[in-house]
């Protein structure tokens, strides 16, 4: 699994290599058959120009952190959070909100056994119409939020998906989405990353729900749980629920 | 759009704009075009500065070629 990761990353590394010497072979190509042959200046200076731009690409260095630094980050940022919720008696699946002032924060119910009386009949798993005030909740800021929000905007859920995770963070490669009626169901391929931390997976889902769940309360504007996660092999299937809050 | 792709993408954007414009005005001198596109390439390359492996190769080749363009103009005048 390591080996085609690493692979995997090689290639990204040489694909804009790749790209310009092939670029460049057919460049060469083109300006000596239109000068030599055709005889022809404008489509010599065509040639030329492909060439200049094989070339540009060759030499141009990826201004994206390198995929490494990006798997360190996430990890560092899964560790602090999962030694928070180490201290704390916290179980339930989080439920993540819109943001508030370029923030986002995810509420997480405490342990139902610990709570008062009162809370006791309410339901933990999500329900559409559940009420916030009938549990106790503990609320988590996300220091990744400003990073996303910022590279979000005027994008439809999709293309913000694909352009954090697979641009950007580069933890999976194809990323499908489908809604129907609240539901919203996220399907990744070819995972990079693989959380380590039980608790973090417990409340929060796997890195890359995580990411997609503060995306897509974003865009919807709503609170929103997650469902249903399954992992098979590098392939992440999250099912999601907007919650309709009852005013 | 990152950076990157940015950058690429008007470089050909400007050179397909400028052998366009040079073919319909029926330029036949190849220096012309040459000149223009590699002032073009200094121009977006000051424009977006994107990262480059080591010290930048083809603004150096471009440089040395620009001279021996100049020059050999001045020495036609000249001569």
């Amino acid at each position: 699994m390591t080996n085609i990761n690493e692979t995997q990353i090689n290639f990204e590394k040489q694909r804009y290599q790749i790209l310009g010497i092939t670029l460049m072979l057919m460049g060469i190509l083109f300006t000596q058959y239109f000068y030599f042959i055709l005889k022809n200046i404008s489509l010599t200076a065509f040639g030329i120009s492909i060439i200049i731009i094989s070339i540009t690409i060759i030499f141009l260095a990826d201004d994206s952190p390198s995929p490494e630094i990006i798997k360190s980050l996430i990890e560092s940022i899964c560790d602090n959070i999962e030694t928070q919720l180490n201290f704390s008696d916290l179980n339930e699946r989080c439920i993540y909100l819109p943001p508030r002032e370029n923030k986002i924060f995810v509420y997480i119910p405490k342990n139902q056994s610990k709570t008062s009386k009162s809370s006791k009949n309410t339901e933990i798993s999500p329900k559409a119409t559940r009420s916030m005030s009938q549990t106790e909740w503990i609320t988590i800021y996300l220091p990744i939020s400003i990073l996303l929000l910022n590279s979000v905007k005027e994008k439809s859920i999709e293309e913000a998906l694909y352009e954090i995770l697979v641009d950007q963070f580069k933890t999976i490669k194809i990323i499908k989405v489908v809604e129907s009626n609240n539901k919203i169901i996220v399907k990744m391929i070819g995972s990079k990353i693989e959380n380590s931390q039980p608790k973090f997976k417990q409340i929060f889902g796997s890195f890359n729900t995580m990411i997609s769940g503060s995306i897509i309360s974003y865009f919807k504007n709503k609170p929103l749980v997650i469902m249903q996660e399954n992992i098979v092999n590098a392939n992440i299937t999250t099912t999601f629920e907007v919650i309709e809050i009852n005013e | 759009m990152n950076k990157r792709k940015l950058y690429i993408l008007s470089l050909e954007t400007l050179y397909a704009l400028t052998l366009i414009i040079l073919s319909i005005l029926r330029i036949e001198q190849l220096d012309v075009y040459l000149i223009i596109m590699i002032m073009i390439y200094y121009i977006i390359t000051l424009v977006f500065q994107p990262k480059k492996r080591g010290i930048d190769m083809v603004g150096l080749i471009f440089f040395i070629f620009f001279c021996y363009l100049i020059f050999r103009k001045i020495f036609a005048i000249i001569g």
